[in-house]
């Protein structure tokens, strides 16, 4: 099974002009926890979570506490999100990318999301233009389908 | 990836199958194959009958929002995966339609619901977006409605990009939205949609001859082929070369099984065009073929194309002034 049989052909995605706000109110409504961010050709420049903007709004020590009782002032979160708000959403994209092809093994996706720590990963063509996504759960029913077809 | 469908105001199509329905009256339902949920749209409809028909892939695109958006979109991932999807998710719920089909009456009962408000930032985005697919496909398929927000003049727009990227464009379309656009960008192909309606280009047709005049005038703008559906057993076919009407030779069609015709004769189109090199008059008549297939089929469904096939031999053409 190639990572084309399992993939989400979905490619709803951002552009690096976008506001931040436009971002948080994208992902609420789709029910997402981030986006590819592509250029006009609809190649990957980058990817924002969610993640990316928590990190902006908090002081990054607050990473290494357990709990968010410590904040001093929620005030503080309020005052930074509207700071960037309006900010275009290429500040805080990572920039760095890893894809796949939907040619590739399940293995091969499964292999950079346990070692990156991701939980999905984009899926491109040959043109590195974005056709897709996969995630941790789609490789799994993959791999269950496999099984199935084996004990057959 | 080859066609691009735009449905920029989606819906959830609900079918509810129930004999001699009749109005203050409880109904039971005991099977749940009479109660079906389904994607829809016109373009969205394209896209699934273009999968159904011999796995086509598209890409779909539009707005969706809210709970119904979410069950359309999940729907679409979950049966079609072929179907590449690019919706916009937008504050607001998308429309969802509910047809009563009673096969024994043959009465068809319809309630739609609104769409939600298309915003600007949300339309600009949509362009945008437009813009980076439509540089990859071949044809692009507008078809249907837009909802609040979206100006009349943005089938024109999109129509002017597609075809600069060397898209041919399918149109289907009523009202004002199919006149500005035909007059501003006039589409290759063009499906004036009769099924609430009984104007094209502003003017009300009822005579043969002026159903005629209003296919030669959109004709007139640049339209390579327009197909009009005319008194249900005809269609009218206008190219730069004449006009022809077409009619179904033998069988009554069942007015409770209509429920999707239109968009089985556009994806049709599609597929004649992707995989033929058939002349215009020939791919319409493919097209209605495809319809009337169709109307052997209750519920919103791409007929096989072996159906088709046999289809085309019940279709007399004859040529017209």
């Amino acid at each position: 099974m190639k990572v084309g049989d399992i993939m989400i052909r979905d490619i709803s995605a951002i552009f690096e002009d976008e506001t931040v706000e436009r971002f948080i109110r994208l992902c609420a409504n789709h029910l997402r926890t981030g986006m590819p961010v592509v250029d006009d050709e609809m190649r990957i420049l980058g990817y924002i979570g969610e993640n990316d903007v928590v990190n902006a709004v908090i002081p990054s020590y607050f990473g290494m506490l357990q709990s968010a009782s410590f904040i001093p002032d929620t005030n503080q979160l309020k005052k930074k999100l509207y700071l960037i708000k309006d900010e275009p959403i290429s500040k805080y994209m990572a920039k760095s990318v890893i894809s796949v092809k939907e040619s590739d093994t399940l293995l091969h996706a499964s292999d950079l999301l346990i070692r990156h720590k991701f939980f999905s990963l984009c899926v491109v063509d040959d043109e590195e233009r974005l056709t897709g996504l996969v995630n941790r759960s789609r490789i799994l029913l993959g791999v269950l389908k496999e099984l199935e077809e084996e004990n057959e | 990836m080859d066609v691009l469908t735009i449905t920029m105001n989606p819906a959830l199509d609900r079918e509810i199958i129930i004999p001699h329905f009749q109005l203050n009256t409880l109904h039971r339902v005991f099977e749940r194959e009479k109660l079906i949920s389904d994607p829809g749209g016109k373009g969205i409809n394209v896209s699934m009958m273009l999968s159904k028909l011999n796995g086509t892939p598209s890409i779909a695109m539009g707005f969706l929002g809210g709970y119904t958006g979410r069950i359309i979109s999940e729907e679409l991932r979950k049966q079609y995966p072929n179907v590449t999807l690019n919706f916009i998710h937008i504050d607001g719920e998308s429309r969802e339609n509910l047809s009563i089909l009673d096969e024994v009456n043959h009465y068809i009962t319809e309630i739609n619901a609104p769409g939600p408000v298309v915003q600007e930032p949300d339309l600009l985005h949509f362009m945008k977006l437009y813009n980076t697919v439509v540089s990859r496909t071949k044809i692009t398929v507008i078809s249907g409605s837009v909802p609040v927000g979206v100006p009349l003049d943005t089938y024109s727009i999109l129509s002017e990009k597609a075809k600069e990227n060397g898209n041919k464009v399918y149109l289907e379309a009523r009202g004002q939205l199919l006149t500005n656009t035909v007059k501003k960008c006039c589409p290759e192909v063009v499906r004036p949609d009769m099924r609430s309606t009984n104007k094209i280009m502003g003017k009300e047709v009822e005579s043969l001859n002026e159903y005629i005049e209003a296919g030669k005038e959109i004709i007139s703008y640049g339209a390579e082929l327009v197909v009009i559906s005319y008194k249900f057993k005809h269609d009218l076919i206008f190219t730069s070369e004449g006009a022809w009407i077409l009619t179904v030779k033998e069988g009554e069609l069942d007015e409770s099984h209509l429920l999707g015709t239109g968009d089985a004769y556009v994806a049709a189109m599609v597929h004649d065009y992707l995989t033929t090199d058939h002349s215009l008059l020939e791919r319409a008549k493919y097209g209605m073929a495809a319809a009337l297939a169709k109307t052997f089929y209750l519920k919103k469904e791409m007929p096989p194309l072996s159906d088709i096939e046999r289809n085309l031999e019940n279709i007399k053409t004859e040529k017209l002034d």
